[in-house]
């Protein structure tokens, strides 16, 4: 059973003014001690306010927020500032000193912390090293794309060996391959420095390649929260299922539904792919089993948390009480979706 | 009787000196004083880094006051507390006390407009790694502004100039008065021209040294 890190109870934050907003909205959660911690949600959900309460940046408005042992809700602007460098945070826009060179940024937080000048040095080669930029050390930061400016803040965050990393859309400035860049090194800093990772990010592709938990957050409210491929493969919360769905679109909308069906007899079901008691064996089978003919007409599977996911359309065909038998032991291991032909749009009137 | 520069040509470089000392002592010391204030206006307005409603309305008042009396008139205006603080009514530093005064309230509001402009997002990670206001102020704040503070500067420079050239109407001396005294009112054109020209190499040449210096800031 792992510590948890941070613990937000009853926790609440709501910014006066002249439109009230209730950014934060009685979240209760625990973080654990090195965990890859995802928070996704629609922007104005709350994610930035709620990751910026853990270090102080705003203050908790009502409820009890505690950080590595330390009381962060009853603290001081004061208090915080010396908490701070154990919490490293790295951002969108990534935040570098243009002023300052990329030695001199990873070195800033040390400077802060009355590092002497021969320690400083070796601490930012070390980090510089582990980030794989020892060679842009006189660089500016303008001077580098935004991956390597995304690793220089990764680098900067971590020069006071923080025990806590927060990560605020750190990858939505950044194409897919300079984002699976950047996600590489969080990962060996969560891997290999033993660093809790609390990532916001609004695609649940990041979620699904380096989370172990994910929260989903609505209106300030914490709606849903489990393992990542629990929440995948089962989503309970309707924002939930709209990113599932965003991501996955490995079900048929109506239209495609209805283009497929006009191409493809027999009656048409979705099975979802999902690893848990059941194996897929069992499920692909099912329709073989029964004499039936089932040819798979729309569909994904995915890799998530080293676990299939995905679901399968099949156009079946066959008797029908044959079709019933097997859909009835479907329903048994893991359910499925029949798509009505009736209600389905009608594309052979479209051309 | 034309100005005779062989005999008189002291009373000419007396006059570009006492120019050069009043944009130094008005620009120093208002500049100074305007960082402060400026720094100030940055720090205490909603949403900086320690908001204080008070302080920052009354500044702005203060400064919104002040900055649009036309200076000859402030000049003026001020002239009871000139004589409190420096002694006199009249002479060259009884113009660079009210100069100094303007030049603080023109020169918080470029400094504050020069920060304010600034990326937020650099004030906001130095405060997520511990930093104090005052260090984020002087490690962070600054030194990334530094190219449009030393533009503001230098627009500040070329702006005492030409207030500089009031200071005879207290009998302050200088490049203005020179020029009306021993120009305009003896028809001596060519002595005004040679002022024009003189003032026009000074501001040409702190313009472009300011924008050189900016260029330097920048190229990062
Ligand atoms: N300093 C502030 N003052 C007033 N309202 C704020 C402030 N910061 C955030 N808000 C409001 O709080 C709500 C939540 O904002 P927040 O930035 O946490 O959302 P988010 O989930 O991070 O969104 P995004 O995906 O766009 O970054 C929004 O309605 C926002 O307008
Ligand atoms: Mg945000």
């Amino acid at each position: 059973m792992a510590e948890p890190i941070i613990a937000f109870d009853g926790v609440h934050k709501v910014f006066e003014g002249s439109n009230r907003v209730h950014a934060v909205d009685d979240v209760s959660l625990t973080i654990d001690a090195g965990e890859i911690f995802g928070v996704i949600g629609f922007s104005g959900a709350g994610k930035s306010t709620l990751v910026r309460l853990v270090n102080g940046l705003e203050p908790v408005t009502s409820g009890r927020l505690v950080v590595d042992g330390h009381e962060v809700s009853a603290m001081s602007e004061k208090q915080l500032r010396a908490v701070r460098p154990d919490i490293g945070m790295i951002f969108q826009q990534f935040n570098l000193f243009g002023s300052k060179t990329i030695a001199e940024n990873v070195a800033y937080p040390l400077r802060l912390a009355k590092w002497d000048a021969g320690r400083r040095a070796a601490r930012v080669a070390e980090l510089l090293a582990f980030v794989g930029l020892t060679d842009k050390a006189d660089a500016h930061p303008s001077q580098l794309s935004g991956g390597q400016k995304q690793r220089v803040g990764i680098a900067r965050a971590l020069a006071t060996s923080p025990k806590i990393l927060l990560a605020d859309e750190c990858t939505s400035a950044l194409d897919p391959q300079t984002t699976r860049e950047v996600l590489d090194v969080l990962r060996r800093v969560n891997a290999e420095l033993g660093v809790t990772i609390v990532l916001i990010t609004h695609e649940m592709d990041v979620v699904r390649y380096l989370c172990d938990r994910v929260l989903i957050m609505e209106n300030g409210r914490a709606v849903e929260l489990g393992d990542v491929y629990q929440v995948f493969a089962r989503p309970r919360a309707q924002v939930t299922q709209r990113f599932v769905a965003a991501t996955m679109r490995d079900k048929p909308s109506a239209d495609a539904l209805g283009r497929l069906a006009a191409t493809h007899p027999g009656r048409l079901v979705t099975v979802p792919i999902v690893d848990d008691a059941h194996t897929d064996a069992e499920r692909s089978s099912v329709f073989a089993r029964h004499g039936l003919e089932a040819r798979v007409i729309y569909g994904g599977i995915i890799e998530i948390s080293e676990r299939p996911y995905g679901s399968l359309t099949y156009a079946v065909t066959g008797a029908d009480t044959a079709v019933d038998a097997a859909l009835a032991d479907l329903a048994g291991s893991g359910g499925y979706t029949e798509h009505d032909r009736a209600t389905l749009p009608n594309s052979e009137g479209h051309r | 009787m034309k100005f005779d520069f062989a005999a008189n040509g002291g009373i000419f470089l007396e006059a570009i000196g006492t120019t050069l000392y009043i944009v130094a002592v008005a620009l120093g010391v208002g500049g100074l004083v305007g960082l402060g204030l400026g720094v100030l206006l940055f720090v205490t307005r909603p949403g900086g880094l320690r908001p204080n409603a008070i302080l920052f309305n009354l500044l702005n008042l203060l400064i919104n006051f002040f900055r649009p009396i036309p200076f000859i008139i402030f000049i003026a205006a001020m002239g009871p507390l000139t004589l409190a603080v420096v002694g006199s009514s009249i002479g060259t530093n009884a113009f660079i006390f009210p100069a100094a005064l303007m030049v603080s309230f023109a020169s918080a509001r470029l400094v504050e407009q020069s920060l304010v402009s600034l990326d937020p997002g650099v004030v906001e990670a130095a405060r997520s790694m511990g930093a104090s206001t005052w260090t984020i102020i002087r490690t962070v704040a600054i030194p990334e502004a530094l190219a449009p503070l030393i533009l503001a500067y230098t627009f500040l420079f070329v702006a005492v100039v030409d207030m500089s050239a009031l200071a005879g109407i207290v009998a302050g001396g200088g490049l203005g008065a020179f020029a009306l005294s021993y120009g305009y009112q003896r028809f001596d054109w060519a002595v005004t021209w040679l002022t024009v020209a003189v003032i026009v190499v000074l501001v040409q040449s702190v313009q472009y040294l300011g924008n050189w210096l900016a260029r330097k800031a920048l190229r990062r």
